[in-house]
């Protein structure tokens, strides 16, 4: 793999008694797309934090282009773009002055922000809409202005937290345009998600977190071809607990759950 | 360094854009103190007119002598007492169901001068200050009558009218063409002040609000100073309180007559003292507060205590003394009394910048406060999941 625009080295933070992450490695080259999965408390959440610079502190050492936090916080903060899941942008102020709020935030001024704003509201097919306030957009229309104000500094990572929350497929579909055009551009982009579905439309690679630890990383045929291969079958009394505890410790989300839980079925059944 | 500026600048810029852009709130903000500062200023201000309420009086007369008449008569007669003729009977009911406030009874024998026999004076619970009012009435007459019927042959009531124009008291006001312009004052400095300190807290919870949202951790992940967004958070309310400052003298100063006769320099600098204190305020309720309610509930019952105490609902003089000694401590109270004395007082750039210099010191210490715990948090909430 070649040299990685995010680069994670036994990467361990602790919560009081508790390890949230727990020797993390993690590489992502230019130009990909990782969907980083697990289920809650997984530490998909501090991962994205720890990078993000949050103060959030652990051992270990996370660089994004090569630059750590501790050897130039600006710089290695210019590197990356940060899109929380919910939305963080002024609903108040016209989508021109919320990018160009969060561009003079990223240290930009005068005639190369003004390019860089209008850059961002093409990219995110918003330019006609620059001068009304979010408080009238449509939801997909906000999801993208929040995307495109972490844009405006031209990072070379992009963290997204569960981008498209709440989001019709039209609106998820124009999240997932302007991040392919992203990868096109040479952008690594790291996605917390709780979709597979999502993962596999759009990502590269997946790390999958488990209590803190990277249960598995890989291709999406990688990950497809290894649980094939581990394809079990239950039968008799111990199928429905077994069933229990693989979904209760699953990262699937509960709508792309095609089998129903077994207490629901034993209730549908009575 | 240049950028740390640059960076609270334009948070400022952005805050004063957001503050504008929900122009209604904004008028609001402005007019509602005018309008509470004015509120206050009528009410007070018939007591400066000698409009005062009149104190409800029952006076039992059992005594016929002339000199029970001519107290009675020098009672009803009075400006400030509204006297009506109770029986004896009639006492306890009327003071209970307070349709008077205090009762006079001038007893049998009082006007022959026998022994024991004193007006008594009984008052309805709570209404002390109107029976000390009331007997310092009552005691006037009473001298005047006395000295009318025990002294006829030294002059008698001629002796009496020579005596009050030589030692009465002539009473005048401090500013005697101005009485409106000091009321006005004090109600417009007092409610400036009170309501700064609430838009102080509102920005306060805003900045609580946007610390549990995403807007901080963006803002967590750029290469801005914690510490530059937050002086830039404290620019922005600084400016917004100078504009109501300003808007609010110069509409007591234009309407109601409130007179800027203090030292010009003397209240730019207690105006820039009071914008810093509403800053302040509002960050060390930002840094304090877990969570919002509970941070808007501990914040309006301190700001409505530190007003009440610090005077700057009701003049000083009207408080218990053990009030007017805490008002001291309070930075609302010097910050009252430095408007105070640049406006209406008409005191030296002196007193004004003392008051200024406390007030400053107050603002700086909440502002450290705020600081370390603001910038010791970490930025936004915990991830999901963690304990």
């Amino acid at each position: 793999m070649a040299a990685g625009v995010l680069s994670i080295r036994q990467l361990t933070v602790w919560y009081g008694a508790r390890r949230a992450v727990d020797q993390l490695d993690l590489e992502l080259p230019a130009g990909h797309i990782l969907a980083l999965l697990g289920p809650n408390g997984s530490g998909k959440s501090t991962t994205m934090a720890a990078v993000a610079g949050h103060g959030v502190r652990g051992t270990g050492t996370v660089r994004v282009d090569g630059v750590s936090e501790d050897d130039s916080p600006a710089e290695y903060r210019r590197k990356i773009g940060y899109v929380p899941q919910d939305l963080a942008i002024y609903e108040e102020l016209s989508a021109f002055n919320n990018l160009m709020f969060f561009g003079r935030i990223q240290g930009i001024h005068g005639h190369k922000l003004r390019e860089r704003v209008a850059d961002a509201l093409d990219f995110v097919h918003l330019t006609h809409q620059a001068d009304r306030c979010p408080s009238t957009f449509s939801g997909g229309m906000k999801r993208r202005l929040n995307l495109a104000c972490a844009l405006i500094h031209q990072p070379c990572l992009m963290l997204l937290d569960e981008p498209t929350v709440g989001l019709d497929i039209a609106s998820r579909d124009a999240i997932f345009d302007v991040l392919r055009r992203l990868r096109r551009q040479g952008v690594a982009v790291v996605l917390a998600t709780h979709h597979l579905d999502e993962a596999q439309a759009l990502c590269d690679r997946v790390a999958i977190l488990r209590e803190g630890r990277l249960a598995m990383e890989g291709t999406l045929d990688d990950l497809t071809r290894q649980y094939r291969s581990r394809t079990g079958y239950f039968t008799g009394e111990q199928a429905p607990t077994v069933l229990e505890e693989i979904m209760r410790t699953s990262m699937v989300s509960d709508n792309s759950t095609r089998i129903p839980p077994p207490s629901a079925r034993r209730a549908e059944a009575a | 360094m240049f950028s740390w500026f640059r960076v609270a600048r334009d948070v400022a810029v952005k805050d004063l854009m957001l503050f504008r852009a929900d122009w209604r709130g904004a008028m609001l903000a402005f007019l509602v103190p005018v309008a509470l500062a004015a509120l206050f200023g009528f009410i007070f201000r018939n007591g400066s007119r000698g409009q005062v309420e009149r104190v409800a009086m029952g006076l039992v007369v059992e005594d016929g002598s002339a000199m029970c008449g001519g107290v009675a008569e020098a009672l009803r007669g009075h400006r400030h007492l509204a006297v009506r003729s109770l029986s004896a009977s009639q006492i306890e009911d009327c003071l209970l169901s307070q349709q008077v406030a205090v009762v006079l009874i001038l007893p049998e024998g009082f006007g022959g001068g026998a022994p024991g026999q004193r007006p008594r004076m009984r008052h309805a619970p709570g209404c002390l200050y109107e029976a000390n009012w009331a007997a310092g009435i009552a005691t006037e007459a009473i001298l005047r009558e006395a000295g009318r019927s025990i002294l006829p042959q030294a002059g008698g009531a001629g002796l009496v009218d020579m005596l009050e124009n030589r030692f009465g008291i002539v009473r005048e006001a401090a500013t005697p063409a101005d009485q409106d312009g000091a009321v006005f004052g004090h109600s417009f400095c007092g409610m400036t002040l009170q309501y700064l300190l609430f838009m102080g807290m509102d920005c306060g919870l805003l900045l609580l609000r946007e610390r549990a949202g995403g807007v901080w951790r963006r803002l967590a992940s750029s290469p801005a100073s914690p510490t530059a967004i937050i002086a830039g958070r404290a620019l922005a309310t600084m400016v917004i309180a100078l504009m109501q400052i300003a808007f609010t003298l110069g509409c007591a100063w234009l309407v109601f007559g409130v007179p800027v006769k203090g030292s010009i320099a003397g209240l730019i600098l207690v105006a820039l003292a009071v914008s810093c204190l509403a800053a302040s305020c509002g960050l060390l309720v930002a840094s304090l507060g877990r969570s919002e309610g509970r941070a808007r509930s501990i914040a309006i019952l301190v700001i409505l205590a530190v007003s009440l105490v610090g005077g700057l609902w009701l003049p000083a003089f009207l408080l218990p003394w053990w009030v007017r000694d805490l008002g001291w401590i309070m930075p609302t109270a010097w910050a009252l009394r430095g408007l105070e004395a640049a406006t209406w007082q008409g005191a030296g750039i002196g007193r004004a910048a003392l008051c200024a210099a406390v007030v400053y010191a107050y603002s700086f210490v909440f502002l450290v406060v705020a600081m370390a715990f603001l910038t010791r948090r970490p930025a936004g909430r915990q991830p999901r999941g963690i304990p």
